[in-house]
């Protein structure tokens, strides 16, 4: 599903190259729960933004199911994001002037649903991830456990194939990570859908079934649980 | 989508309170006072437009050229034989309408009340458009014992509309005569230069003079006292009878009466009569072209300076939005939504204010009367004009405004928008471009108000050369037979009178005559011909008495003043001023002969063989707007001349009791006259009524702006400071002090405003000389008004700027970092 070949990033300062990333080969198929590991400033989540075209490599070639990234226009990259990929990030970067139904609402908006439809898909996913009482609530009235909730939801809602999750749990306590981890578990098992994390901690890259270790910008060890 | 964009809008409009409703109602009273003000100036514009004839319609105009000083001089008036061999030499005249202003006396309740009227012929009523509600347009004014009278007067008259064949009792003169009430025309519009309540048939001109006088003005073709209005047939055109004037001319004037004052005759279309600064008439009201424009840059400035408020706000308030955008983009939303949803959000906010502003306007309208002082009607919601401009001015701003945060944010990539979020506390240089604009006009404006200030006080108390304060003028109707005698008893008998400290009776008709669109009080207004190049096209004169120097506190120069004993002196015996020496170039004025008897002009100048008894200092019997002028005093019971004013000095003091006892000696001695007293500096003060009425309006224009500007830097400030209360927090717990945190919000804008203080001068100086030239006595441009301008201003905005720092100073540290 994702190819990368020879993927650098980097930052021009005055006479020195800063490299983010450097020489990245990673090959990724439909089905994997991947979890991407490394120190702050490695390059992890650089590396999950390029995956989910939110930024641009420097160099070197990205093909997303087989298609090259780098020929994509801003059209067609908003087409992926609108029906093949889902966002989770740390900040739940949920929007402050919406409430919980209307954020999780969104995505539909854009993939141009109709309402009705809309609104049983919302319903939907309130009922599944139980937070039906708190449709009405803007962010800042939850908890982060709640708003995270909140902030899968939403990336589920376009039933993509590829989840791309940033520190989902960075900012939560064990309990609340505990249930964001299975939930994406139980996607990855029973619907088959892709899911690549960026995390810190060893407990919840074990919810995954391949580790990549990033250092420095480069892949250190590719899947050390295999080798065991 | 639409509902969540709208959604989206109307909750960041509740978030952001203060600065929304900055944002907003800021541009609502903007808007509201720009359209107000372009109502007006629209109101100012549409003078004499709503005649149906308009453009056949001219007026005749005439222009000189003083032989001796080269100045050029013009004139509407025009005698009356001219207008009948114009009308016989010239067929492409359709018509030709003669009007003049004039007063009469007008009986009601036993007691003649004076009220100005307007002599014209018949076709005036059906040329102009000035519609009668009864009665017929085209015989109404046919009849010379015929009168029409407008709506309102038939009210005051005869308590209803409909008085046609009333009669009213006029005194034109000596004696009383019925006219007829013939038509009722509907009241003048306020628009309109040629304003009347009373129209009697042009005839009665003529025949109300005395019977000397009645030989003179009908059949002199060198007194003039009229304007003659003309339309063209329709095939006829302006610049085809201008070119036949000049021989007209020769014809009836003779070629060295021509030659010698330059004679040129004109025809001034109807469109341009308002705005006329040369020509000064006693028929049409007119007014200074200049105000309106200033008035109309000052509305736009005003729209200018809050529209760059609502952008600098928005402008400032999307970059908290970043966040919200970054996440859109996550989801899937390409650059043209992006761009969409901030076009549409500005033109929700937009459309809003705009609305709210006209709703504004519409309520205040009624009251703008108050800041004009004139009667208007301003019709804004049914003017389409208002409508187009409003669309255009919403179109406009939602672009200005949307275009540059839409370009800028949709074009980021969405993580750099993530991280943006927090780096967006500097206030961007475009906004810090807009703000420089916006005082630098502010304090353009607010320096030219104090520069217009300086010169209306210097105006308003210069020496006049005599001393106007304390001097009552009491009206006396000069066409009374034994007015002389009455001017004189009343004179004579007021003396005794406790608080008169000295009277004198004056041929002058001083007269407020700003009613009439005249400038003057009405001093010294006989001109007399003179063959005497020095002296120029004419001579003023006033017909006094000897206490007239004493009364109006008129110093004498040199030799003697009239002797006080009644009709012991011979009639040859003149006054003059210092200008009059200094044109003639006298060194020894006393005992000198005037000699105005050209050889080959068959007339004598009325001041040949005059002999100068003294020499006065100069005052200004005319207004400030014209030069002082060589003129002549003659005792009035040598030049039948009847009186038209009794000049009373009183006591300062108990001047009440003092004019209720005047007013009781007129009823002794002049009963059926109404009794009419006006102060001299009242009168001095009004002649410069539409300088101070401007002044005013342009005054509190704009007062407007400033606060409007001062309104959008209040805005920005509070932003600015709520974003760096995380940066105030951290600096207040490493030891900065109150001072440190005010210095550092502030900074930032006091330099924006001193900068715009930098480039306001150069056009505030040119702006105010070009005014100051219209002004024969004006002030020295100084730094003051400058000086004053900028710190008046800057003054203001570190207010408003230091209101907001001084909150976020002040505000607890902890409470700040935590919020955050």
């Amino acid at each position: 599903m994702i190819k990368l070949r020879n993927i650098d990033r980097y930052i021009d300062k005055r006479l020195q190259r800063n490299f983010i990333l450097k020489g990245i080969d990673l090959d990724i198929a439909e089905g994997d729960f991947v979890s991407i590991m490394g120190p702050s400033g490695a390059g992890t989540s650089t590396l999950l933004n390029i995956i989910g075209f939110l930024d641009d490599a420097n160099e070197g070639e990205y093909f997303f199911l087989d298609e090259p990234v780098h020929g994509l226009n801003e059209k067609q990259k908003s087409e992926y994001h609108r029906s093949y990929i889902g966002f989770v990030f740390q900040a739940y970067h949920l929007i402050d002037e919406l409430t919980v139904y209307e954020n999780i609402e969104m995505p539909l908006l854009y993939r141009k649903v109709k309402g009705s439809q809309r609104k049983s898909m919302v319903a939907d996913m309130l009922d599944r991830f139980n937070i039906v009482a708190k449709k009405d609530l803007f962010p800042n009235q939850l908890s982060g456990g709640q708003q995270q909730l909140v902030g899968v939801a939403r990336a589920l809602i376009g039933s993509p194939k590829l989840i791309l999750a940033d520190e989902p749990t960075g900012n939560l306590h064990s309990d609340q990570s505990k249930e964001i981890m299975q939930i994406f578990k139980k996607l990855n098992q029973e619907d088959g859908v892709t899911i690549i994390q960026v995390t810190h901690s060893d407990e919840m890259a074990s919810y995954g079934d391949r580790i990549i270790n990033l250092q420095d910008g480069a892949v250190t060890e590719n899947n050390p649980y295999e080798e065991e | 989508m639409f509902k969540n964009y709208l959604k989206i809008a109307l909750r960041n409009l509740k978030k952001y309170k203060i600065d929304s409703f900055i944002s907003l109602s800021g541009l609502a009273i903007g808007l509201c006072c720009c359209v107000i003000l372009i109502m007006y100036v629209r109101f100012e514009w549409s003078y004499d437009n709503f005649h149906t004839n308009k453009n056949s319609i001219y007026r005749l105009t005439g222009q000189t050229v003083n032989s001796g000083n080269n100045e050029v001089r013009h004139s509407t008036i025009h005698p009356y034989p001219q207008s009948i061999a114009l009308e016989e030499e010239f067929p492409e005249i359709k018509s030709l309408i003669n009007i003049s202003g004039g007063s009469a006396q007008f009986l009601k309740d036993g007691k003649y009340i004076l009220e100005p009227i307007k002599f014209v012929d018949p076709e005036f009523l059906s040329e102009f458009t000035f519609p009668l509600i009864f009665g017929d347009s085209k015989t109404a004014l046919s009849n010379v014992d015929n009168i029409v009278i407008t709506e309102s007067a038939a009210k005051k008259y005869f308590g209803k509309t409909n008085a046609v064949g009333e009669l009213m009792t006029i005194r034109l003169r000596d004696e009383p005569k019925d006219f007829m009430v013939s038509g009722i025309a509907k009241d003048v519009p306020a628009n309109s230069s040629i304003q009347f309540n009373f129209l009697l048939p042009f005839e009665n001109q003529i025949s109300s003079a005395s019977a000397k006088e009645q030989k003179t003005l009908s059949g002199s073709w060198y007194i003039g006292f009229l304007e003659t209005w003309i339309t063209l047939k329709e095939d006829a055109n302006k610049e085809d009878l201008e070119a036949k004037f000049p021989a007209f001319l020769e014809r009836h004037f003779g070629n060295s009466w021509v030659e010698r004052n330059q004679i040129q005759y004109g025809l001034q279309p109807l469109s341009q009569v308002y705005f006329n600064e040369n020509y000064r008439s006693g028929v049409t009201q007119s007014s200074n072209k200049a105000y309106s424009l200033i008035l109309g840059s000052i509305a736009l400035v005003i729209l200018l300076i809050a529209g760059i408020n609502f952008m600098s706000l928005t402008l400032s308030r999307y970059t908290s939005r970043y966040h919200e955008i970054g996440i859109r983009k996550t989801i899937g939303a390409i650059r043209h939504q992006i761009k969409f949803q901030i076009i549409g959000e500005v033109f929700i906010t937009c459309s809003f204010a705009i609305i709210l502003g006209i709703v504004l306007a519409e309520l205040l309208a009624p009251y703008s009367g108050v800041l004009f002082q004139k009667e208007l009607d301003l019709s804004l919601l049914s003017d389409p004009v208002l409508w187009i401009s409003v669309l255009g001015l919403l179109v406009i701003l939602t672009l200005i405004t949307s275009l540059y945060p839409a370009v800028k944010i949709s074009g980021k990539n969405a993580t750099s928008l993530f991280s943006d979020d927090r780096s967006a506390q500097k206030i961007p240089v475009l906004i810090k471009g807009l703000i420089v604009v916006q005082f630098g006009l502010a304090i353009t404006l607010m320096i030219g108000t104090y520069v217009m200030k300086g010169q209306i006080n210097f105006i308003l108390n210069k020496d006049l050369g005599f001393n106007p304060e304390n001097v009552v003028a009491v009206e006396i109707n000069s066409e009374l037979q034994n007015a002389l005698k009455i001017g004189q008893l009343y004179s004579t008998e007021a003396q005794r009178i406790p608080g008169v400290l000295s009277t004198s009776v004056t041929a002058g008709e001083y007269r407020d005559y700003s009613k009439y669109g005249i400038v003057d009080i009405g001093m010294a207004q006989m001109m007399s011909a003179t063959t005497l190049s020095q002296l120029g096209d004419g001579i003023p004169s006033e017909a006094v008495d000897a206490q007239y120097l004493e009364t109006m506190d008129i110093e004498l120069v040199t030799g003697a003043n009239f002797s006080k004993q009644a009709n012991t002196f011979p009639s040859d015996e003149i006054i003059v001023n210092q200008a009059f020496v200094e044109a003639m170039a006298w060194d020894n004025p006393i005992g000198q002969i005037l000699e105005d008897k050209p050889e080959d002009q068959g007339w004598v100048g009325p001041f040949d063989g005059k002999k100068v008894i003294g020499v006065i200092e100069n005052y200004h019997f005319k207004s400030l707007y014209d030069p002082l002028q060589p003129m002549v005093l003659q005792h009035i019971e040598t030049v039948e001349r009847n009186p038209g004013t009794i000049l009373i000095r009183l006591s300062s003091d108990r001047m009440p009791e003092t004019i209720s006892n005047l007013k009781s000696l007129w009823n002794s001695i002049a009963a059926q006259e109404a009794f009419n007293l006006a102060f001299m500096d009242d009168m001095v003060q009004r002649q410069y009524n539409e300088e101070i009425r401007w002044n005013r309006i342009i005054r509190i224009s704009s007062m407007a702006s400033i606060l409007l500007a001062c309104f959008g830097l209040f805005g920005l400030s509070a932003l600015v400071a709520q974003r760096r209360i995380k940066e105030i927090g951290i600096r207040k717990v490493f030891g900065a002090s109150i001072k440190n945190i005010l210095v550092l919000i502030s900074k930032d804008f006091v330099l924006l405003v001193i900068c715009g203080f930098a480039i306001s001068p150069p056009v505030a100086w040119y702006l105010s000389n070009q005014w100051l030239t219209g002004f024969s006595y004006k002030i020295d441009l100084d730094a003051l008004p400058f000086l004053y301008g900028g710190l008046t201003v800057l003054l203001i905005a570190l207010t408003t700027v230091s209101w907001q720092s001084v909150k976020a100073a002040f505000q607890n540290p902890v409470e700040n970092l935590r919020n955050e």
